[in-house]
């Protein structure tokens, strides 16, 4: 590979990375166009003079909008990660409220969903003075209740997850968008 | 007006001044890329070609095929990939009948207003 080759392939791939904003086909057509026209400047005899009229890669990208669509694509991945977040630490709770009423079932005899058979009412907690009451769920309670939260422990996993991929994803738009930044 | 004073004042014209001709060459490039397009397809390095001698008009290698993009984005350009065994690949531009009928729209409006600013700047 000649020297002037070397410097289009360089400089193709430094533009392909810094329009990661864009689609692909979009990413496609634009290195290929500059490809074509480094190319045909390089058999000119004026590779230097292009290239130096194209700036850097990341200068050259920003003016096909990628700045504008990094911060849009930023806001969204931003209002994502603070949904997932929330909908993480909700259902965080919401498992450990489970395994409190699992653990109280347990520990607590008295505890659980009880009918009262002469009105045909349904409660739930101690079952208290009401003699008659009779236990509607009985030992399944801490079951169900370790069921769902051990379900939603791995909801509120899986929604942590994203959340962290999100802000890794928001990291990394950041720094690119910093280093084209720097490069102006 | 102290020679402080001066050098300040003679900074914020020129700001202002930049700031004029960057407003003035902004709908100037669109006309003139779409103009050099009225007699038929191009691809990038003839456009460039054509486009990149006149200094005044802002335009060059570097901002000729984002603008380019953006007025196939609009609608006002098609392009199509032409593909050479001996020569690096082309990338024809042409307008479409937007295109056609928004530089055509822009020359009479030129004219007009060349002439009427022309007769008022040279009174």
């Amino acid at each position: 590979m000649s020297n002037g080759q070397h410097d289009i392939e360089v400089f193709a791939r430094g533009l392909e990375a810094a329009l990661h904003a864009l689609s692909a086909e979009e990413r496609e057509d634009i290195v290929r166009e500059a490809r074509a026209h480094l190319a045909a400047s390089a058999e000119a005899g004026r590779l230097k003079a292009a290239l130096a009229a194209f700036g850097t890669p990341q200068t050259y990208a920003l003016q096909f909008g990628v700045e504008e669509r990094t911060q849009a694509a930023g806001l969204r991945g931003a209002w994502s990660l603070a949904g997932n977040m929330a909908g993480s630490a909700v259902l965080a709770l919401l498992a450990v409220a489970f395994v409190t009423v699992a653990i109280i079932d347990i520990l607590v005899p008295a505890f659980g969903i009880w009918v009262n058979p002469a009105t045909g009412a349904i409660y739930f907690g101690h079952a208290g003075m009401t003699t008659r009451a009779q236990e509607l769920a009985g030992a399944w309670l801490s079951l169900a209740s370790f069921a769902a939260a051990g379900g939603l422990a791995l909801l509120s996993l899986a929604s942590a997850r994203a959340a962290a991929r999100e802000a890794r994803r928001y990291l990394k738009g950041s720094s690119v968008s910093n280093l084209a930044g720097e490069t102006l | 007006m102290t020679a402080r004073q001066g050098v300040f004042w003679n900074v914020r014209q020129a700001m202002n001044l930049d700031s004029w001709k960057s407003q003035m060459r902004k709908g100037a490039a669109e006309f003139a890329v779409l103009s050099v397009l009225r007699d038929g397809e191009l691809y990038g390095v003839e456009l460039v070609t054509r486009l990149t001698g006149a200094d005044s008009v802002g335009l060059s290698e570097g901002t000729v095929y984002p603008l380019l993009r953006r007025l196939q984005s609009d609608g006002r350009l098609q392009a199509r990939w032409e593909v050479n065994d001996n020569a690096p690949p082309r990338k024809y531009y042409s307008l479409t009948q937007s295109g056609q009928k928004a530089v055509e729209g822009m020359a009479a409006f030129w004219n007009e207003f060349e002439t009427q600013l022309n007769l008022i700047v040279r009174a």
